[in-house]
């Protein structure tokens, strides 16, 4: 009977495709958004993670998340190296500035400033130019996107010159970074760089790098930091769950995605639940005439469930596959760049689609199992 | 001749709003073997509604049915569903069949949905079509057979599983009367079979003469039992 469903359904190519796309649209439109969400999210640690040399951020013990900068005096920073289990510490330096550039447009940065000799925290993947160059007075180094973005359809070249308040500076190094919650160009100078041109103030470290001895155990570090300083010490991991969470909750960026996916869901569902009713609906006589001669309602089950089946898995595999596809075509726009489709979401969508389907079978079958034969008697 | 169906003191009420309205009031007839039996009367006495409780289709208020030795009564729902298919074949009307579904498939219903594998159902489908002259149609969709074809399509279904009853409901109204003589001469040879029974619900006296038998109900109850020969339609 499975392949007299099969029949059924493919026979009538407008309401199959009709069918098809309620799941498509409903896939697509869940998982893509979903995957932005996390990339959204995943972009505000990122900042974080690329810093892979360092096992714990020390920093001021009202900062909430990774934009938000308290500079810390510049003794923390011999008050952290002396603390027992710190095997080094070095400054880092994170905060907006704005470029101007030599034809006078002005550009905002992230500014990163790392530690002058070991260089913790710099891009980790260079594209052009030396990475030690900025070792040197004067010198930067900047993203490519960041770059593509200031110099739009321009090759990427080392040699630029821009000025950061009132300091000259050349980019003679472009590297691949992943993107951060904030899209302005990165731009990477040496820690004593960041102090020279950034506006003078009393105190301008926001953050100190610390890498633990060898088999520390973290949580006993951090404390000792905490004890021995005053300071917030978190491990990378925990400071990138606190900078999301900070987004999600002082953000309106969860609601609206919520509410995205949310109306993805409902409108998807609705779709398709009332395509798959009407399509039942429509064929109650065929049902009633099978029902008739014989066709059990356990059988009429397995024929709607093969039906439902096979729609709702080809609307799922097209709507992964447009997904994967609009991920796989915009990898390299700026704007989505590291955003990718996990497998976390295309189980987590496969199982929404399931309770969908399943959701427009009880809506469709209850028609069918009440349906009384008789009616193909009455003309 | 052996008795196909025994209908005795057969009653069935509808609901209408609070009250119940009786469309078949105290019918007991036999349907016999080897006959082709009509049902015939103005539309609304209860004609379709009784063969659809003769074919288990509609359960009854009261009264029994034996039907080819087994109590209708008796059975539960899903035992009906599988009495029906063993034993009972079905024309409609509007023929009913599916429409993505070829000539040969849609006759094999019956059998497909005792069990047996789709290639082995339309295999014995396409004998039976042949044998009623669709001989080169046994692929062909609902929608590229005429009328009377598709009716012989509906004829095959009612007859690929060997069923001892045949219940068949205006199988002639849809088709002109050159074609529905050419369906009522299948259906005549069926009868002619002594372990088959043929009943047929109709309003066309064109095809009177077919019958062994004609039973004419008005409001609910069997007011005659004809000879086709004797039998003055008064409608």
């Amino acid at each position: 009977m499975n392949r007299i469903a099969i029949k059924m359904l493919l026979g009538d190519r407008a309401k199959y495709l009709g069918l098809v796309f309620g799941v498509t649209f409903a896939t697509l439109l869940m998982a893509q958004q979903v995957s932005i969400f996390l990339g959204l999210m995943s972009r505000t640690a990122s900042a974080i993670y690329s810093v892979s040399e360092a096992d714990i951020w020390v920093m001021d013990q009202r900062v909430r998340y990774i934009e938000e900068v308290e500079p810390l005096r510049d003794i923390e920073l011999s008050n952290v190296r002396s603390v027992k289990g710190v095997k080094w510490a070095v400054p880092f330096y994170k905060g907006l500035s704005t470029i101007r550039m030599p034809d006078g447009l002005t550009q905002q940065v992230q500014l990163i400033g790392v530690d002058d000799v070991s260089m913790v925290g710099i891009c980790p993947r260079m594209i052009m130019g030396d990475p030690l160059a900025i070792q040197k007075p004067q010198m930067a180094m900047m993203d490519s996107a960041g770059y593509a973005f200031t110099w739009p359809e321009q090759e990427l070249k080392i040699g630029k010159q821009i000025e950061l308040n009132d300091s000259r500076l050349t980019i003679n190094a472009i590297c691949d970074v992943n993107p951060t919650f904030f899209t302005f160009p990165i731009m990477y100078v040496s820690y004593n760089t960041a102090m020279e041109i950034t506006p003078p103030q009393r105190n301008k470290m926001p953050f100190v790098l610390v890498k633990a001895q060898d088999n520390l155990n973290l949580e006993e570090l951090k404390n000792n930091i905490t004890k021995q300083t005053g300071l917030q010490a978190l491990t990378r991991k925990e400071f990138a769950w606190r900078s999301i969470n900070y987004i999600l909750e002082r953000t309106g960026i969860p609601i609206n995605f919520g509410i995205t996916i949310v109306l993805g869901i409902i409108i998807g569902a609705a779709i398709t639940a009332q395509t798959f009713y009407i399509f039942i609906v429509e064929n109650l006589k065929q049902f009633a005439a099978m029902k008739a001669v014989g066709v059990t309602n356990g059988q009429l089950f397995r024929m709607v469930l093969t039906q439902a089946g096979i729609v709702g898995l080809t609307g799922y595999g097209l709507g992964i596959g447009l997904t994967a596809f609009f991920f796989k075509v915009t990898e390299d726009a700026p704007a989505l760049k590291g955003f990718v489709l996990h497998w976390q979401v295309i189980a987590g969508t496969g199982g929404v689609i399931t309770v969908i389907i399943l959701f427009s079978i009880i809506f469709s079958l209850r028609k069918v199992f009440t349906l009384d034969p008789a009616v193909v008697f009455r003309g | 001749m052996d008795i196909a169906a025994k209908i005795q003191s057969l009653n069935k009420d509808f609901p209408v709003g609070d009250d119940t309205i009786r469309v078949l009031n105290n019918i007991s007839v036999n349907i016999l073997m080897g006959e082709l039996t009509m049902l015939v009367g103005p539309s609304g006495c209860g004609k379709t509604t009784l063969i659809s409780i003769i074919s288990g289709i509609l359960s009854s208020t009261s009264g029994s049915i034996n039907l080819l030795g087994q109590s209708l009564n008796a059975l539960k729902g899903s035992q009906k569903v599988v009495f029906r298919r063993e034993n009972i074949g079905f024309i409609f009307q509007q023929y009913n069949l599916l429409p993505a579904l070829t000539a040969a498939e849609n006759a094999a219903i019956p059998l497909m949905a005792a069990g047996i594998s789709m290639d082995d159902a339309t295999n014995k489908s396409r004998i039976i079509l042949e044998q009623i002259g669709m001989h080169g149609q046994t692929e062909k969709l609902p929608r590229q057979l005429s009328g009377g074809q598709q009716q012989r399509v509906a004829i095959a279904r009612a007859l690929v599983h060997s069923p001892k009853l045949i219940v068949c409901d205006e199988p002639t109204a849809a088709l002109d009367a050159k074609t529905g003589q050419g369906v009522m001469e299948i259906l005549r040879e069926i009868a002619n079979d002594k372990n088959r029974a043929v009943l047929i619900v109709t309003h066309d006296n064109r095809i009177y003469h077919f019958a062994d038998r004609i039973l004419e109900m008005s409001d609910g109850r069997i007011i005659g039992d004809h000879k086709p020969q004797d039998f003055t339609h008064k409608e």
